[in-house]
């Protein structure tokens, strides 16, 4: 009678995949619970909780962070901190509107192109290569400045260049899943076709989507980051990260904790959207 | 003949361990093979019986850890006790695998006489004119008619049935002493499942290999193999030549199978008596 | 009943009728004047394999294909959907983020019949049927169940739009064959008792002499045989039937099979005399 560990198998198990199926657990939990805390604090902070951004105090410039000024206080005597949350506030009005709006108008444009095949395709399929071909933050750049710098505008403008992608990606999507039997099924039921898309196809397309919407948050906040860095965003004084960042430049010498401490809370943000992201992607297999 | 068995398997149990469950999928499996005699392996879905091969083999799914104990030997090799490149060469010498879906076990990128050439330059001992021209022997000895021209086909360029064949004869190239089928014809239309396993046996006569034949089809499994095993849920409830199984079934569930197998001759449908775990009788 | 090539008896009680159907992607000519009828309460087989033509036929019954020429008449009794079909693959004929109560509801909610109570209790009626306890199987996910339930609600659910005819392409071919039993047995006593009028493909024939009155065989586009089941098997007047019958799988004891034997035992089988068929190269 032998014995044997068969531990040795035509393709062994890779550690860093048992590994991986670790680490998700807890960097989801820092990743969601860092947003949540982010949410909450720049919630606060837009109903007036904290300093007020746009206050001069000219007895307190350029203070290292302390209890008072969590954050410090720049060349003109304002709380980075609060300045900071109002910055987190626009950019998640930023990345919200694109991927409601941007996301939502996409994917029913992408579903109802997979859908119906034909001129409908066609149309949409042209549409949507036309203007992914567009160099898109110029375009913002541009339109921003001509009808000026607001959130709205800025929101729906990056949600407007965000609309093909999604497009595109549904569609592909729909297409693997309009030729699933059960679809079939629902045509031969007499189900119409909005039926169709709403009860069959929709909610087997959004879980493939769910990764692609996380990145499109960071990306959007990504981009207003750079739009009000370059200084095509938000007009300073308001508050906005890229601008936040930009303005702490020239005090990097002395009051690094302007720049830093903004550019800090960015990375964070984009960071724990990516592990949600690809959280998503893993729960799926 | 000799009486030495080519394949003999005592209380075999394999378990599955996969994130620290363990689940036993073969529970003491026990048969014999002679030289040149045909064993069929008959069980539904979920029987256990690729996890039977796979330990006999000791070959196992990617990711997967399994404990294997028992006894198998195989054509002389103690082949639990086997590693590394011992045991690779007992498996590349003693054994030829048929797989289920040769699409898979094929190379897409090379023309189909070339991957039969490349096995004999594996093996050895010809040069290259006498490889091309061995090659193209197989082919027709597989069946096929034009093996110049078929020869320079991709696999994806040919029928099931034609890639099956290929299959067969890159299993059978080595000659083998075992030549184990998984489920070979499962995919293939019932005029080519005749002919691919009319071909199997020929080859099988011509190398003068055993055959392990595991199929889901216990038809098939009475028509070619002259002993059977029946499993299920990981044991072997039946072992035995053909014809005294098929006739005089000693366990319940292989008359069961038997019964709910479609007939052509004979009554058209038997009403079955099904109870509640699904267990026909 | 006739047993020439390409006719069935037609009688004006058929549920479906099909004449001199031709269908073809672009050249490539699939169904090539195919006849057949389904009476009312009748259940017909169609037997082909892969490449005959017969994933074309049940997709063109069903309306999703058109055809080049002849006509499919369904005598529909005014139903907008007169026919439901059963597929090959249970688990993905249905929905997988909805429960199977809802699935085998989804016909009367498509069309508003009745309020959602009722339509939930001629579901949960329908479920009961088919063998699988409401209680247990009500809100379940396909994807939890086997390949014989998923079936059973299938089955269920193409039943409770009261269809003219039930179209069933290849539905016990993936299952287990304890299962596949079982599943025939429920489509056969269906048929006996609420008088179903069925086709029922399949690549099996003796599959289809459990369910099927009557047969026709379908080869590379053409029907070559039909009629009464027992007879097509026992007498088979075509080359191409006789050799599915040849080739289904004999178990021993009956007769009229060539097995290679030990080489010890017996002399080596002489080698095969090449075959001008071609289907002998596939």
């Amino acid at each position: 009678m032998s014995v044997t560990e068969l531990t040795t198998p035509l393709a062994a198990p890779s550690t860093s995949s048992v590994a991986r199926r670790r680490i998700p657990r807890v960097g989801v939990i820092l990743a969601a619970g860092w947003l949540v805390l982010l949410g909450v604090a720049a919630l606060a902070a837009a109903v007036g909780l904290t300093a007020d951004p746009l206050a001069n105090d000219y007895s307190v410039i350029s203070q290292a962070p302390s209890l008072t000024h969590p954050f410090g206080t720049d060349n003109l005597g304002r709380d980075v901190f609060s300045r900071s949350l109002h910055g987190a506030a626009a950019s998640a009005v930023v990345a919200l509107v694109t991927v409601i709006v941007g996301g939502g108008i996409g994917i029913l444009l992408g579903v109802w192109a997979g859908l119906r095949r034909g001129f409908a395709d066609a149309v949409v399929g042209f549409l949507t290569d036309v203007t992914i071909a567009l160099p898109s933050l110029i375009i913002v750049a541009t339109i921003v400045t001509l009808s000026g710098p607001s959130l709205p505008t800025i929101s729906l403008t990056i949600a407007g260049f965000a609309i093909p992608v999604f497009a595109r990606l549904s569609r592909s999507a729909t297409l693997a899943i309009a030729t699933e039997n059960y679809v079939i099924v629902a045509h031969t039921l007499g189900a119409s076709g909005w039926r169709i898309l709403t009860r069959e196809v929709l909610p087997s397309v959004l879980p493939i989507m769910m990764p692609f919407i996380m990145t499109t948050l960071a990306t959007a906040i990504v981009a207003e980051g750079a739009l009000s860095f370059l200084g095509f965003g938000l007009r300073p004084p308001e508050p906005s990260w890229g601008g936040l960042i930009a303005e702490g430049r020239t005090q990097l010498p002395v009051a690094p904790w302007v720049t830093l401490l903004p550019a800090l809370l960015l990375c964070a943000t984009i960071l724990s959207i990516n592990v949600l992201g690809e959280h998503s992607r893993e729960a799926k297999r | 003949m000799s009486s030495q068995p080519i394949l003999e398997v005592r209380d075999l149990t394999a378990t599955v361990i996969r994130r620290g469950v363990e689940r036993t999928v073969v529970h003491g499996a026990s048969f014999t093979l002679f030289p040149g005699r045909s064993l069929g392996i008959v069980g539904e879905s979920g029987a256990g019986k690729s996890m039977l091969i796979r330990s006999i083999l000791g070959v196992h799914p990617p990711g997967v850890a399994m404990r294997v104990t028992g006894h198998v030997e195989l054509d002389g090799h103690n082949m639990l006790a086997l590693r590394g490149r011992a045991h690779r060469k007992a498996l590349a010498t003693s054994v030829g695998m048929i797989h289920q879906d040769p699409l898979r076990s094929l190379n897409p990128t090379i023309r189909v006489g070339d991957q039969l050439t490349e096995v004999l330059a594996f093996v050895g001992g010809s040069g290259r004119g006498e490889r091309a021209r061995r090659g193209i022997e197989l082919m027709r000895s597989v069946g096929f008619r034009n093996p110049e021209s078929e020869s320079r086909r991709f696999p994806h360029e040919l029928s099931g049935g034609q890639r099956q064949r290929i299959g067969i004869g890159a299993a059978a190239l080595t000659e083998p002493a075992l030549l184990i089928g998984d489920e070979p014809t499962t995919a293939l239309d019932v005029t080519v499942q005749k002919r691919v396993l009319d071909i199997m046996d020929e080859t099988r006569v011509r190398t003068g290999s055993s055959l392990l034949l595991v199929t889901h089809d216990l038809g098939v499994a009475a028509e070619r193999c002259d002993d059977i095993v029946v499993m299920r849920a990981g044991h072997i409830v039946e072992c035995g030549p053909t014809a005294e199984v098929v006739a005089a079934p000693a366990h319940p569930y292989t008359q069961a199978l038997l019964d709910s197998i479609p007939r052509l001759d004979g009554p058209r449908l038997r009403r079955l008596r099904i109870s509640a775990d699904g267990v026909l009788s | 009943m006739s047993r020439t090539a390409s006719h069935m008896v037609r009688t004006t009680s058929d549920v479906l009728t099909v004449r001199n159907l031709v269908v073809a992607y672009g050249d490539r000519v699939v169904l090539d004047g195919v006849n057949i009828s389904v009476p009312k309460g009748g259940s017909v087989g169609l037997v082909g394999e892969s490449g005959s033509g017969k994933s074309t036929f049940a997709r063109t019954i069903l309306g999703l294909q058109k055809p080049r020429s002849g006509s499919v008449d369904i005598a529909s009794g005014g139903a907008d959907h007169p026919v439901q079909m059963v597929f090959q693959d249970p688990i993905s004929s249905l929905n997988p983020h909805r429960a199977a109560l809802d699935i085998v509801a989804e016909p009367l909610t498509i069309r508003g019949e009745g309020t959602m109570r009722q339509r939930r209790e001629s579901a949960r009626e329908l479920l009961n049927r088919v063998g699988l306890d409401p209680e247990r199987f009500a809100d379940a996910r396909p994807g939890t169940l086997s390949g014989g339930q998923a079936q059973r609600v299938a089955i269920a659910r193409a039943l409770i739009a009261r269809p003219a005819l039930l179209l069933c392409d290849e539905p016990v071919s993936s299952l287990d064959v304890s299962v596949q039993a079982r599943v025939l047995n429920l489509l056969a006593e269906l048929r006996d008792e609420i008088g179903l009028s069925m086709l029922f493909i399949s690549h099996d024939l003796a599959v289809v002499r459990m369910i099927a009155d009557s047969v026709a065989v379908l080869c590379e586009g053409r029907i070559v045989e039909s009629g009464d089941t027992e007879s097509v098997i026992s007498a088979p007047q075509h080359n191409y039937t006789r050799q599915l019958l040849d080739a289904a799988p004999r178990l021993p004891g009956v007769t009229r099979f060539a097995r290679a034997s030990t080489p010890t035992s017996t002399p080596p089988l002489p080698p095969r005399s090449p075959s001008t068929d071609p289907k002998d190269n596939r």
